[in-house]
């Protein structure tokens, strides 16, 4: 079964063609550059998804003109209302066209789905940590299509706060990638953030209290404490409770797999966190399949009926 | 068949069906969700008997306008059924009134090549579903159709 998967949740546009839910055929994804804004604005992300949309859509059928496509995916929630309006209304529009049913997939599930499509054979139940700009959760998975929230973030997503770190020090958008790599170059030991939440049994997170703890520690010691170090500590209180909490967890629910996706996901210090606790099997994504995508729309849509 | 779409006005979805130059079938819509509503309608259709789709690009709600265009233009675009977008503006300079738009809160669209002061104003203009389908069965007839793969909303500050 051939499933043509769309994603428009926020400023990437991506539509893909994957097989049986697992085998890529082909996929087009274009990110926008929100930079000069500081972050994304909804209606110049969907303004953009229409004029990408369509061209992507058309491109992928041309370039695979053999494949028969049979049912058509779109991510319809959850993200920027105007961005997935256009894409809900257009896949909807080209089901019909093509006259295939229309599957409404959640964004969050499409990432979760990312290490489980890349390693088949994973087993259920397992614990999956979604980390990314948007959200933050833990979530015990136990099949593709269906999932419980262990815990998720009062406030900001982990991601949100990396960008809103690197915006104190006018590191361009996204921040993340560039707080990892400038954080490389510090002593993560050096200033002791704030871990919110941080007790037994308490599975959510907040990340807002830390993001203000920066901002005040830049004012008072900009000059005494260097950009590397301020990042490289900053991004270890991120990691530092995004692993022990899912770390928690899964030794609560006695599960010994753990999977990671979304756009943090990508995070080398995240990665290396995560396998000190040598006790746990971890499946992370490719990094193409961190952020965004419709690979994953395509391959999750398969599983459901 | 030719089906002209309005999904302009924030409030109401509007579609229009006419067969053999006679208005066949009219359908308004409140408060619902538009590409579900759009869906629900064209899925029983027979498309072979659908000779082209118009649809009016706006000016109008940003989200509405969009939404129903983005529909059409997928249908357009997966069933090969022509589509012609024409806007408000086109619309209703055909009828000779006169070319001012509500633009919700107090505020008016006005195409003009003269000045005009913009004021708070509650004119209202309703598109006439007359001269909406004689200028899509105009450009039908000459086969001025849009392509899917470019046609996209009119936006107030493109204006």
């Amino acid at each position: 079964m051939n499933i043509l998967g769309i994603e428009t949740s926020c400023d990437d546009t991506g539509v893909a063609i994957v097989k049986d839910g697992f085998h890529i055929v082909d996929s087009l994804l274009s990110s926008q550059d929100h930079s000069i804004t500081g972050g994304v604005v909804p209606d110049i992300a969907s303004r953009k998804h229409m004029e990408v949309l369509p061209l992507f859509t058309c491109e992928i059928i041309r370039r695979n003109k053999d494949i028969k496509i049979d049912k058509v995916a779109v991510v319809v929630n959850p993200g920027l209302i105007p961005s997935l309006l256009v894409g809900a209304s257009f896949s909807y529009g080209f089901a019909t066209g093509i006259k295939v049913p229309i599957i409404n997939m959640n964004h969050l599930l499409s990432h979760i789905y990312a290490p489980q499509m890349q390693n088949p054979s994973i087993k259920y139940p397992h614990i999956s940590l979604l980390v990314s700009g948007g959200h933050t959760q833990i979530v015990k998975v136990l099949s593709p299509i269906k999932t419980e929230i262990i815990g998720t973030t009062l406030d900001d997503a982990a991601g949100e706060a990396f960008d809103k770190v690197a915006r104190m020090f006018n590191l361009g958008y996204p921040g993340g990638p560039v707080v990892s790599r400038i954080a490389e170059n510090g002593d993560e030991n050096r200033i002791n953030f704030p871990r919110a939440m941080d007790k037994k049994n308490n599975y959510n997170f907040s990340f807002s209290g830390l993001k203000t703890s920066v901002l005040y520690f830049i004012k008072e010691n900009k000059d005494n404490v260097s950009k590397e170090d301020i990042l490289a500590s900053f991004q270890y209180a991120v990691v530092d409770i995004l692993v022990r909490k899912t770390i928690m967890v899964a030794r609560d629910l006695h599960c010994n797999t753990i999977t990671i996706s979304g756009g943090v996901a990508a995070n080398k210090r995240l990665r290396e966190e995560f396998l000190k606790y040598n006790d746990f099997e971890y499946y992370f994504p490719t990094i193409d399949l961190c952020s965004d995508n419709a690979i994953t729309v395509a391959g999750l849509a398969y599983h459901y009926e | 068949m030719v089906i002209l779409i309005d999904g302009t006005n924030s409030k109401s979805i509007k579609i229009n069906v006419y067969k053999d130059n006679k208005l066949f079938l009219k359908k308004i819509k409140t408060n619902i969700n538009i590409y579900e509503y759009l869906d629900k309608f064209f899925r029983k259709a027979d498309f072979s008997k659908i000779m082209c789709i118009g649809i009016n690009i706006g000016p109008g709600s940003f989200s509405s306008t969009r939404a129903s265009v983005a529909y059409i233009v997928g249908l357009s675009f997966g069933s090969k059924i022509p589509v012609i977008g024409v806007s408000g503006f086109d619309i209703l300079s055909r009828d000779k009134k006169p070319l001012i738009l509500n633009a919700g809160r107090g505020r008016v669209y006005i195409k003009s090549e003269d000045k005009f002061l913009i004021k708070e104003s509650s004119v209202y203009e309703e598109i006439d579903d007359n001269v909406f389908f004689s200028i899509i069965k105009e450009r039908l007839q000459k086969k001025q159709f849009d392509s899917p793969l470019t046609l996209l909303p009119l936006y107030m500050d493109d204006l």
